[in-house]
C-alpha cells in the first residue's frame, strides 16, 4: 500500500515539475498546400515560434510571412504582394489557444495524445476562432506538437487567385524543449 | 501557305517553352532569385538589433523582404530541420540575429565573427533571416 502512496507522490510530483516548465522553439515547421491545374502551391516557414504551458494549457503560434520559402521565386514574391497576403502591412500571424482535452493529457509521462486546441488566429488583419486536432508527443522531456488541417483563404479575405482551390493544406511540426 | 502554318507552329512551340521556362522553370534558379532580390546595404548584427527594437515598423520597412550581408559574433549554433541555424549576438543579451541557412554547413565555433548573407523576413523575438549563406 505504502508503494502505491509512494507512486502516486512520485507521479504527482513530476507531473507539478513538468507542469511548471514552459516549453518553447523559435524553429518550428509550418507548410501549406494547395493544388492546381497548373502548379503546386507550397511553401514552408521553418522559423515559427512556438510555446506551450503546461500547467494552463495555453498554446502560441507565431510566424513571419515573409518567412514562407517558396521553390518557386516567382510565385513567393506574388504571394507577399498586396493583392494576396500583403506581408508588408501584415507581417505577422499569430495563433494562441488552449487544449480543450487538457485532461487527457499526462506530462509527466510519456506517449502520444490526441488534442484539440480551441484559440483565435489573426492572419491578414482578420482574427477569428478555430479548433484544431493534433497529435502531443511526449518524448525525453520534449514535447513534440503534430497538426494538419484546412484553412480557407476567404475567411481571412485573402484573395485567391483563379485556378486554385479554395482550401489551403496547414501541417505543423514543432519540437519544444 | 504550308510554310506560313510551319512558321506559326514553330512560333507556338517556341513561345510555349519560352513561357514555361520564364515562369516554371527560371525563378526555380539560385541566378533567378539573386538577380531578383532586393538588396539593403550590408550592416552588422548589433545595428540591426537595434534599429527593430528601437522602432520595429521602421526597421521592417527598411530591411524586410531585402537580401542584406549581416557582420557579427556568433552566439549560439544547432542543426534545425536539416539547415545550420546561427545566432549572432547584439548588444541585448536577449535578442540576436537568427540565420537559418539553405544548407547544414556543419560546424560552427561559437565566438568567432562571421559574415553571413540572406533575406530578411522581420522580427519575432529576434530579427530572421532565411536562405543564408556564409559569405566569411
Amino acid at each position: 500500500m505504502k508503494k502505491v502512496y509512494l507512486y502516486t507522490l512520485l507521479m504527482l510530483v513530476a507531473n507539478l515539475i513538468f507542469a511548471q516548465k514552459n516549453y518553447t522553439t523559435k524553429s518550428g515547421q509550418i507548410k501549406f498546400f494547395s493544388n492546381t491545374s497548373l502548379e503546386d502551391v507550397e511553401a514552408t516557414n521553418n522559423q515559427v515560434f512556438c510555446s506551450l504551458n503546461p500547467s494552463s494549457n495555453k498554446i502560441k503560434f507565431a510566424i513571419l510571412i515573409k518567412g514562407f520559402a517558396f521553390d518557386n521565386a516567382l510565385m513567393q514574391k506574388h504571394f507577399n504582394e498586396e493583392e494576396y497576403m500583403y506581408s508588408d502591412k501584415y507581417p505577422k500571424a499569430i495563433f494562441s489557444g488552449t487544449i480543450k482535452n487538457k485532461a487527457s493529457v499526462i506530462y509527466s509521462k510519456a506517449g502520444n495524445y490526441k488534442v484539440t486546441v480551441v484559440g483565435n488566429l489573426s492572419l491578414h488583419g482578420v482574427t477569428k476562432s478555430i479548433s484544431v486536432e493534433g497529435t502531443l508527443s511526449i518524448i525525453d522531456n520534449k514535447i513534440i506538437l503534430i497538426s494538419k488541417f484546412n484553412i480557407n483563404p476567404t475567411d481571412f479575405k485573402i484573395t485567391i487567385p483563379e485556378g486554385i482551390s479554395n482550401t489551403i493544406i496547414v501541417t505543423v511540426d514543432c519540437k519544444l524543449e | 501557305m504550308k510554310k506560313i502554318i510551319k512558321y506559326i507552329l514553330i512560333l507556338v512551340v517556341v513561345g510555349v517553352l519560352g513561357g514555361w521556362f520564364l515562369v516554371f522553370y527560371l525563378p526555380k534558379t539560385d541566378f533567378y532569385k539573386n538577380i531578383t532580390a532586393k538588396k539593403a546595404a550590408p550592416t552588422t548584427a548589433i545595428q540591426i538589433v537595434n534599429d527593430f527594437t528601437v522602432n520595429e515598423e521602421t526597421a521592417f520597412a527598411k530591411y524586410s523582404g531585402k537580401q542584406i550581408q549581416v557582420t557579427g559574433t556568433v552566439v549560439d549554433s544547432q542543426i534545425e530541420n536539416g539547415k545550420s541555424a546561427i545566432y549572432l549576438k547584439s548588444n541585448d543579451a536577449t535578442t540576436h540575429v537568427y540565420f537559418l541557412l539553405k544548407e547544414n554547413v556543419g560546424t560552427i565555433v561559437v565566438g568567432k565573427e562571421m559574415v553571413l548573407k540572406g533575406m530578411c523576413t522581420g522580427f519575432l523575438g529576434d530579427v530572421q533571416f532565411n536562405e543564408g549563406e556564409i559569405i566569411k
